[in-house]
């Protein structure tokens, strides 16, 4: 399970230099279902993203690091 | 006379020349106001005498056009007023806040609305017949408009407007009035509407104190509206930021008299460049400025005001630029502080002759690059909303794309839309490219993409290919 990696997300989207909107474009054009205000409130941990919906948030960020010359540090639910 | 000597009790006598009804101003400039403002503090009947020889024609003539019944007695009595009221309390006249006659005929709107209240319950309306304009607007002169101003019915946009019209920044009016910069934005565009509809032009030429008579001629005054209207659609109308700085540039040469070459200097931290310009000799001069480090441009930017050379071959500001400048062509030069969302630049204009921009074309220099900074800011949102745009189409542009990759893998693999997903997702991983390029080779060529731990999706058929994929 993704355990609490989902409340690192928003700390990882703050070190990748993303803005929420910018998150939540990029996890969009990835083909993300959930809504802004669905992936805002993951951000949040109020919401707990499903093992798909956290792979590709955690993809987003990959690329966004990847971008940045770093590796592709956030886990994948799948992930052991 | 000294104040404590006055025949009546303080109270000195006023325009007693001509029986109350003031004299015509002459165009003399000495004492200036400042004087007399501290001739009146020590108490010279002469310095309130020549205030009001100077100033009391607008006063009375603002207040005779406020009395809707046109007695002309009411006119005198707030005259009368507004002069007295000076000379009991010269102090309440701040400089810094504007000029004396503002202050005046401030006072006199008021007064004037007072005595309107007492006498005519109906209130206060203007005389009929007086200054309307075609669709019923009214027509207003300049000092007409500056009383009016510091009447609009909504404090904030009063205050904003003299913080405006003393050319300070989008940051120092919200800091001025703690508001936030978006919202002064929004005041300060409703403003410009607002002005263009009611302001004559004749207003900034009393705030540049100018002095052009000619100006407060209807017709004039109505002219030169209309050009600048032509010239803020122009700026308006351009679009982009660099389309909107070159019509800046364009219609200043062509709308300003006395300029023969304009140019702007757009500031990046310590960097100034010339972004546009209507001729190579603005690079030139501009240049001049960069290299000995002074000049008339860089300091309406570093001083946020505008800066007038009349003659740059003798100018003490600039002992090494000046002559340089001169010899190269550009004798005179005038920089307006240009600003949209923090300092801008500077919008230089240049003549070939000494002294070549009279007060007419200073003013219009000012309400020009006051235009054009509103232009440029709303130039830059546009762009920003155009950027938002791109970025959105680019976003569904990838997310059909991927959306595609994963139909292929989903029909030819008898899989769900995640497993597709993750497939790609592997592969973008595996290979170090972008999920959008796995998914454009797998379009492309119809090859699965290489995975390193392959999940077997349904019983283990499809075998990586070993596509290197293509790096960024």
């Amino acid at each position: 399970m993704v355990g609490n990696a989902d409340a690192r997300l928003d700390q990882a989207r703050h070190d990748a230099h993303l803005s929420k909107g910018e998150f939540f474009l990029r996890y969009f054009a990835l083909g993300g279902m959930s809504t802004s205000l669905q992936v805002e409130a993951i951000l949040l941990g109020t919401r707990l993203p499903s093992p798909h919906d956290h792979d590709v948030l955690a993809h987003a960020l990959n690329e966004r690091f990847s971008e940045l010359g770093g590796g592709r540090p956030i886990r994948y639910s799948g992930d052991t | 006379m000294r104040k404590a000597n006055s025949e009546d009790g303080g109270q000195p006598s006023i325009g007693s020349d001509n029986g109350g009804r003031p004299a015509v101003a002459d165009d003399s400039d000495d004492p200036s106001d400042a004087a007399l403002i501290v001739g009146i503090e020590r108490g010279h009947e002469e310095a309130l005498a020549e205030a009001h020889r100077r100033h009391g024609p607008s006063v009375y003539g603002l207040a005779s056009r406020m009395c809707d019944r046109g007695e002309a007695g009411d006119a005198e009595d707030v005259t009368h007023e507004v002069f007295l009221a000076l000379w009991r309390a010269p102090e309440r006249y701040n400089p810094e806040r504007g000029s004396l006659r503002n202050h005046l005929l401030t006072r006199a709107y008021k007064e004037a609305s007072r005595q309107l209240t007492i006498n005519a319950p109906r209130g206060l309306r203007p005389r009929s017949g007086h200054g309307s304009g075609p669709g019923g607007r009214v027509r207003l002169t300049g000092d007409e408009a500056w009383a009016l101003l510091a009447h609009l019915p909504d404090a904030k946009l009063r205050a904003i407007v003299s913080a405006y019209f003393g050319e300070h920044t989008y940051d120092e009016v919200a800091e001025l009035l703690r508001q936030q910069d978006g919202a002064v934005k929004v005041h300060l565009q409703a403003c410009m509407t607002e002005l263009r509809a009611r302001l004559a032009v004749g207003a900034f030429f009393d705030k540049m104190g100018g002095g052009v008579e000619d100006m407060a001629d209807p017709e004039t005054t109505a002219e030169l509206t209309d050009n600048l209207s032509e010239v803020a659609r122009a700026l308006f109308a351009a679009g982009s930021v660099a389309d909107t700085l070159q019509a800046v540039v364009d219609q200043a040469v062509a709308a300003i008299e006395g300029c023969d070459f304009a140019g702007i200097f757009t500031v990046n931290g310590e960097e100034v460049t010339t972004a546009v310009h209507s001729d190579p000799l603005v690079i030139a001069i501009d240049g001049l400025q960069q290299m000995t480090g002074e000049g008339p441009c860089l300091d309406a930017i570093g001083q946020r005001t505008t800066v007038y050379a009349e003659d740059l071959a003798d100018d003490s500001r600039w002992p090494t630029f000046g002559p340089e400048a001169s010899a190269a062509g550009a004798r005179c030069a005038l920089a307006y502080h240009l600003y949209a969302e923090g300092t801008l630049g500077a919008l230089n204009l240049y003549a070939r002759y000494p002294r070549a921009f009279g007060a007419t074309d200073r003013a219009k220099g000012l309400i020009f690059a006051t235009l054009s900074g509103l232009a440029l800011g709303g130039a830059r949102s546009h762009e920003d909303e155009h950027r938002r745009a791109d970025n959105l189409n680019q976003a569904l542009a990838t997310r059909e794309l991927i959306g595609q990759a994963q139909g292929i893998l989903m029909e030819r693999e008898r899989i769900t839309s995640d497993q597709a997903f993750d497939i790609l997702r592997r592969a973008s991983q595996h290979l170090n490219v972008r999920l959008r390029e796995v998914a454009q080779d797998l379009v492309d060529t119809g090859d699965r993409p290489a995975t390193r731990t392959e999940p077997p999706p349904n019983g283990g058929e499809g075998q990586p290919t070993g596509r290197s994929g293509t790096r960024e």
